[in-house]
């Protein structure tokens, strides 16, 4: 059932983010088509960027509604599992994030490529392999893919912790005002794991000015969160097997 | 109950903070029945309706359909007919239809096809354009398409116009499975009785009646309708 159930969710949410596609490409084609008019490509750079944004909003919203709207009495009266019910929405969820940024480094990709040819794409790919800036300091690592690992296990980690303040607030703990008590549980858990997180996860060592996160530092931070989700995913499933009010 | 079939409650208990929806619920519900759930709003009958659908998880007391307590098991045999729409407003009838043949091995297309054409609706439809009438009888349709062992309708005509509530009754006796349980939720009592094989009056969340509805006419030598008023009289 799972891949059945996991087709038709499939199905509900590529409607919303194929709009959201044909929307970025058409602002890249304008970025690209009106390069030497600067303030339309000020404008669909922006607009580009708030696709991207508006592509992360949607992934929540989406998530969310299923859970609070109507289409709850629907989706726990289907005969799916609880985990599969679970497995299915991260998956779905991380399938577009995936998507999304496909779609957001090829249209930056096809920018570059028309500004500046195969040298600025050059110059691109090394930004997104081996490098990334953040807040003044330099993360190098050895192997990018550990990183973009943990980065994947990041928005898993996020959308489980929706889903589980979701289920919590759909018990006979939270009986009143459900969406801000969500809100609430939401950044007080947060606060908790992410202290609890950064206490123990390791933050690398410093060479000549820049951070390094060695293969092993990863891999424990990488153990570090699948612990955490580990965590939210048995929670959730508690909530939503024994506990669960759907008004 | 032998053999676990159909549905048994024992003891069954709900509140939400303070307010008891159900207080010591004791129902057996055998199989091959149509039973009207009857009582005002804020009676309880929608709570129970939920619990025996999986939607409400949290609550006192045994609850078994078939032997199972309500999980994955007892979802793949119950047809559940909430009293709201459910389905996004972007779906067409034929999606939703779809999800349903997909999600359900009991589910009749042939017999959806003939409740469609009998609704006057199309699988072209597309649920955001239609009335609340409309959406009822789609969800009907939906429902009673499963070959399902137990059928839970909550109040499945509530808003529909005289002609059409007596389609839809007719639309369920016609498609219900005789060897299935069929448990209607309504406070409509005049127009669903005469379908009913038991009734249950149920009351500030307690049962005040469980009764065949033969029984209670011979006995009181009134209608369920006028039986139902004097309890339930403000």
């Amino acid at each position: 059932m799972l891949m059945t159930f996991l087709k038709h969710e499939f199905f509900s949410t590529s409607r919303k983010f194929g709009i959201l596609y044909l929307g970025i490409a058409l602002l890249t084609i304008s970025v690209i088509v009106f390069d030497d008019f600067e303030p339309i490509v000020a404008t669909f750079t922006l607009a580009f960027f708030a696709c991207f944004v508006l592509l992360i909003i949607t992934i929540i919203s989406t998530f969310e509604k299923s859970i609070f709207g109507p289409q709850a009495q629907l989706d726990f009266t289907l005969p799916i599992s609880t985990h599969d019910y679970l497995i299915a929405k991260v998956l779905i969820n991380v399938f577009w994030l995936l998507c999304s940024i496909a779609v957001f480094v090829a249209c930056l990709g096809a920018i570059l490529y028309a500004q500046n040819g195969l040298a600025m794409l050059g110059e691109f790919y090394q930004f997104f392999v081996y490098e990334m800036q953040n807040a003044g300091f330099v993360l190098r690592t050895e192997h990018w893919i550990f990183f973009y690992i943990s980065w994947i296990l990041s928005f898993v980690q996020f959308l489980l912790l929706i889903s589980f303040v979701c289920a919590a607030v759909h018990t006979r703990y939270f009986r009143r005002n459900k969406k801000v008590m969500a809100v609430v549980l939401y950044f007080v858990v947060s606060f908790v794991f992410n202290t609890i997180i950064s206490l123990i996860s390791p933050t690398g060592v410093l060479v000549n000015g820049m951070y390094v996160l060695r293969n092993g530092d990863l891999v424990v931070s990488v153990i570090i969160q699948l612990c955490a989700i580990a965590v939210l995913y048995a929670s959730t499933y508690y909530f939503l097997n024994y506990e669960l009010e759907i008004e | 109950m032998t053999n676990g079939e159909g549905i048994a409650i024992r003891g069954l208990s709900k509140n939400y903070g303070k307010t008891m929806a159900l207080e010591m619920v004791d129902l057996t519900l055998p199989k091959g029945k149509i039973i009207g759930l009857l009582g005002p709003n804020g009676s309880g009958k929608t709570t129970l309706l939920k619990i025996l659908s999986g939607l409400l998880m949290n609550y006192d007391g045994r609850v078994t359909i078939n032997g199972h307590s309500p999980d994955l098991h007892t979802k793949r045999i119950v047809s559940y007919l909430p009293d709201s729409p459910y389905f996004a407003d972007w779906m067409k009838i034929k999606d939703a239809t779809r999800l349903f043949k997909d999600m359900y091995p009991d589910f009749r297309t042939d017999v959806m096809a003939a409740l469609l054409s009998r609704f006057e609706l199309s699988p072209k439809m597309r649920i955001k354009t239609m009335s609340k009438g409309m959406k009822e009888k789609f969800q009907l349709a939906l429902v009673m398409s499963r070959k399902a062992e137990i059928y839970l309708l909550d109040e499945p005509i509530g808003g529909g116009d005289p002609a059409a509530r007596d389609v839809i009754l007719q639309t369920i006796l016609a498609n219900f499975n005789p060897e299935s349980l069929l448990l209607i939720s309504t406070h409509l009592i005049q127009d669903v009785e005469k379908i009913l094989d038991e009734v249950i009056f149920i009351k500030n969340g307690r049962i005040v009646l469980h009764e065949p509805r033969n029984s209670v006419i011979e006995r009181e030598g009134k209608s369920i309708d006028e039986v139902f008023r004097e309890v339930f009289k403000c």
